[in-house]
């Protein structure tokens, strides 16, 4: 990870509005969707789920308790050229719940399923795009 | 050369011969052998019941050990044999049939059909590792020697359950019998190398019966762990799953220790220098026997802190969360953290556990106002714990803390979670909070707070909440268009009454 990742959101954020006068020489750098798998139970399904943009797989026989869902978003890096970087949204990440749902009668547990319970915004991320500052090229 | 093998008396039921502990060893070789090479007899290899040669049919040795005596997989009939009874294959399809049968009588509605339907097919298979005391290492065989079927397959996905499940019970059949008679061990270990063996055949198939069968069950043992360490060394080849491999020498670690055939200070050892010196699936298995070993935590957190390791930092800061004690963990998930693993997903599961330990944690941190970083994961973690306390550690948040991002995460875990007062009143009090209500990044990011009061259908809080953001200066075009879009989903029309 770039050093000036380890810069706050918030603080990076505010970058822009020294390019007034000065250009920060930041751009922004993908970081991929991503999923975290909570622990497993077993269960004769597992999951295979299109959730936020990211298709979210478990062991066949394992539904997983939660996963937490991070969209694609951005951050901010340094940058050789002239630009800075503004905030243009943002993407929510999601803690989705499952459960087992055995339907236990059939002998052959053909259709068991690993159940979407409840999906809940646990925070959000930023969207961000890079732009070519002014005119300033001073380095901050 | 054929030997004929008894099918009664259960074989399991006295020590196996040496001899045939390996060659059981051969048989799912074999199998794979035979079909990767079509060498099985054309009857064997024409449909489902490839999987077992039928009973009274003459005895077929396995094509690849033909100069040995055949497997134990391959039975023949002593002279003073009982009536034939069903052979692997049959049992296997009528259990099929039933399985479709009470699937249909299911979808149908008819409860007391599929319930009726249901027991045939426990009456059915309980017969079949009754009368079959080798079901298993024929399950194994057919496991080892046919693909995954389509996804439209029934029958032959039904077939594969049965296959796995006779495996299962087996394995755990012998299991028992090895505990109730050491003396009976030889015969468990035989049919877990047997499936290490055919673990490589394939991804899927080593996923399958890895996950299904041995993982994080008390199977492998000694015996087995120079199977288990060449598929961890194939996996540094890139030639087997590396997940797969970490957590067949996780499992069998553990087996070591909890079995009393490796000392930890042995384990330890090995562990240690595969942490420094292994390959991935080595050093992340290493790294998970050592983080829960006292004596050695501070040599993988040094490790974290000093290779920023960001992967094996996650993964260790979720095994933390699940097997270690709450404040023990929190030492290995704030590590994570600091290194930059900060994924909110161990905190939840710690949070899930034990709220308190997350609370005492964060009300340190806030009265030396430290670690700001860390106060939002823990909020987050006990936030969404659902309980009472959870709640009262997000509201002391937002009442309390005196960082904005953090609050804002406590505004996120009450309007998911502590009802629809305490929602709409903890939106409404971050908008009071100019470092909130004015910033338009955080302002944006509370806008998506409010999909949680949307999901718990709380219209009129929306309703209210929606008429005030409308009219905050620091909405970007952005967030008014998440926000519009919530609302639209919301509310008819996504019309406010104001």
């Amino acid at each position: 990870m770039h050093a000036l990742s380890a810069i706050p959101l918030f603080a990076a954020a505010a970058l822009p509005l020294l390019a007034q006068t000065a250009c920060p020489h930041t751009k922004t750098k993908d970081i991929p969707a991503s999923y975290v798998m909570g622990p497993t139970v077993d269960c004769d399904a597992g999951i295979n789920l299109a959730i936020g943009g990211v298709t979210v797989t478990s062991a066949q026989r394992a539904c997983p308790l939660f996963a937490v869902v991070t969209p694609t978003h951005q951050e901010i890096v340094k940058s050789d050229l002239a630009t800075r970087t503004e905030q243009n949204g943002n993407a929510q990440e999601l803690l989705v719940t499952f459960h087992c749902n055995p339907h236990y009668l059939l002998f052959v547990r053909l259709s068991d399923t690993c159940d979407l319970d409840r999906t809940q915004v646990i925070g959000a991320v930023p969207l961000l795009r890079t732009i070519e500052c002014e005119s300033a090229t001073t380095r901050i | 050369m054929a030997v004929p093998v008894p099918v009664r008396p259960d074989p399991a039921a006295r020590p196996a011969p040496r001899r045939w502990r390996w060659l059981l060893c051969l048989a799912p070789l074999a199998a794979i052998a035979a079909v990767w090479a079509g060498l099985l007899p054309a009857t064997a290899r024409s449909g489902p019941a490839a999987a077992s040669a039928p009973r009274d049919a003459p005895p077929v040795a396995a094509p690849a050990v033909a100069d040995a005596p055949e497997s134990p997989c391959t039975r023949t009939p002593v002279d003073a044999a009982p009536p034939a009874a069903s052979t692997f294959a049959e049992f296997v399809e009528r259990l099929v049939a039933i399985g479709i049968d009470t699937s249909r009588l299911d979808a149908a509605g008819d409860r007391e059909g599929a319930e009726a339907s249901d027991r045939r097919a426990r009456a059915e298979f309980a017969a079949m590792m009754e009368q079959l005391p080798d079901a298993e290492c024929e399950a194994l065989a057919a496991l080892a020697g046919r693909g995954e079927p389509r996804a439209d397959d029934v029958p032959g996905r039904l077939r594969r359950q049965v296959w796995n499940l006779a495996l299962r019970i087996g394995l755990e059949r012998r299991h028992r019998q090895a505990l109730a008679a050491p003396a009976r061990r030889p015969a468990l270990d035989t049919l877990v190398a047997a499936t290490l063996t055919a673990l490589p055949a394939g991804d899927a198939l080593a996923h399958e019966l890895a996950e299904g069968q041995l993982e994080n069950r008390p199977y492998l043992a000694a015996v087995h762990e120079p199977a288990v360490l060449d598929l961890v060394a194939r996996s540094g080849e890139h030639r087997f799953p590396a997940d797969v491999a970490e957590a067949l020498l996780t499992t069998l670690w553990h087996n070591l220790q909890a079995n009393g055939e490796r000392g930890s200070e042995e384990l330890a050892a090995l562990a240690l220098a595969l942490f420094h010196d292994g390959n991935e699936s080595e050093r992340r298995a290493a790294g998970r026997l050592l983080v829960r070993d006292d004596r050695w935590r501070a040599v993988v957190l040094q490790h974290l802190r000093a290779a920023k390791d960001l992967e094996l930092a996650r993964e260790l800061a979720l095994v933390a969360a699940q097997q270690l004690a709450p404040a023990t963990a929190l030492e290995v998930l704030a590590t994570a953290a600091a290194v930059g693993a900060d994924t909110t997903a161990p905190f939840l599961l710690l949070g899930h556990r034990d709220v308190g330990a997350l609370r005492q944690a964060y009300e340190q941190r806030l009265a030396a106002d430290t670690d700001p970083q860390l106060r939002n994961l823990l909020v987050a973690g006990g936030g969404f714990a659902g309980t009472p306390e959870g709640i009262e550690l997000a509201r002391l948040a937002l009442d309390s803390d005196p960082d904005a991002d953090v609050r804002v995460r406590a505004v996120f875990a009450l309007t998911a979670s502590a009802g629809a007062a305490l929602g709409e009143s903890a939106v409404a009090r971050a908008l009071d909070d100019p470092r909130i209500g004015a910033d338009p990044q955080r302002l944006g990011a509370l806008v998506q707070a409010l999909d949680n009061l949307a999901q718990l259908g709380l219209s009129n809080a929306l309703d209210r909440l929606g008429q005030r953001l409308r009219l905050m200066p620091a909405l970007t075009p952005a967030a008014r268009a998440d926000l519009e879009h919530i609302l639209a989903r919301a509310l008819p029309g996504g019309r406010t009454s104001r």
